[in-house]
């Protein structure tokens, strides 16, 4: 377990990134998964989908449990229900002692970030385009749309995908499922550093070559980065 | 732009006697799906899944993106609005499924 850190408070927000590739999972760390990650676990078709779910949800956990202080196998994971239409959406830590931490992951490719916060939190990451992906400028809010059509490729590709994640993390810290549409907000990058939008503040991070991600932190301060402390093994603070 | 990169065709062939898409149709729709869950993926093993493998979740692992990236190929080679056209997105279930929704629904060759 890392060492005992706060749960950010204030705007602060602890990031991390792993390569799900400079992580081994071993049989001690399978066995803090609880049943139901378990299940979804041994329901991947691919070897590497199922590696990668499960070092993200033990991660993901080892996390947690530095700040709650709670072994990373006795750490409740709920979800919480989709303002929106009420479905089981994000998931949650359920109430322990002390504050309990908010939280958002997220994987692309080989990499996954987790976020954690004193207020609701959503990250998004994706792997950069590799083909065309001008299609989804359709999904986004119709602004951004205009905006990204007014790029020249690749740089347009890149927008969009930027838009995405953009997009993506604040419905995570909505809590609202992706099914009703990104659409519904504009997120591109302004000239702020951060965007409110939605009743979040969107930013970008700083992520490995070939992805692109970004965070959104309940309310109107914009989310300022925090290396945490304690960081578990393979960990990289964003 | 041609995400899929997976040839240029407009639709399944119709059953000469419904005139509606027939078994082959089926086959073929299903592995035109196939090559686009690839190229959307970048996953060259997506190739070879069978139609009963889940989409979204464990098997296939679509996220949104690429989900939304398999949404508009479909839209754009077959004119099927699959998101628009089922509400319950029940269609999304399988590959299986989505290739039954999309050879129903799709344009006839030529007409488009």
């Amino acid at each position: 377990m890392p060492a005992r850190g706060t749960v950010p408070s204030g705007d602060l927000v602890d990031v991390w990134w792993f390569d799900t590739r400079d992580v081994t999972v071993g049989p001690a760390g399978l066995a803090v998964l609880d049943q139901g990650e378990r299940d979804r676990a041994a329901a991947f078709l691919f070897p590497a989908d199922r590696h990668r779910y499960q070092v993200a949800h033990l991660m993901l956990r080892r996390a947690l449990a530095g700040y709650t202080g709670t072994p990373p196998g006795r750490l409740r994971l709920g979800r919480e229900r989709c303002p929106h239409c009420g479905a089981p959406g994000k998931p949650v830590l359920l109430a322990g002692a002390g504050t309990v931490p908010s939280f958002s992951l997220s994987h692309s490719g080989d990499m996954v970030i987790i976020a954690v916060a004193g207020r609701p939190v959503g990250v998004d990451v994706e792997r950069d385009a590799a083909r065309c992906v001008c299609s989804l400028a359709q999904a986004l809010h119709p602004a951004d749309a205009a905006w990204v059509a007014g790029l020249g490729e690749p740089g347009r590709h890149e927008a969009i995908i930027t838009c995405w994640v953009r997009a993506e993390a604040v419905l995570k810290c909505t809590g609202q499922g992706i099914g009703h549409g990104l659409g519904g907000f504009p997120v591109r990058p302004g000239q702020a550093a951060a965007r409110r939008v939605n009743g979040c503040t969107v930013r970008q991070l700083p992520a490995p070559p070939g992805y692109r991600a970004a965070v959104a932190l309940a309310g109107t301060g914009q989310p300022a980065l925090r290396v945490p402390a304690g960081l578990p093994r393979g960990a990289k603070p964003a | 732009m041609n995400p899929a990169g997976a040839g240029d065709r407009r639709g399944p062939d119709p059953d000469p006697r419904t005139g509606r898409p027939g078994e082959a149709g089926l086959a073929s729709v299903t592995d035109d799906l196939r090559a686009f869950l690839a190229a959307v993926t970048g996953r060259g093993e997506l190739r070879h899944i069978p139609p009963g493998t889940a989409l979204f979740g464990e098997a296939v692992g679509l996220d949104s993106l690429t989900g939304t990236l398999l949404l508009r190929e479909i839209q754009r080679r077959f004119g099927v609005d699959v998101a628009g056209e089922d509400l319950n997105l029940d269609s999304l279930a399988t590959l299986g499924t989505l290739a039954a929704f999309v050879a129903q629904r799709a344009r006839p060759r030529g007409s488009s």
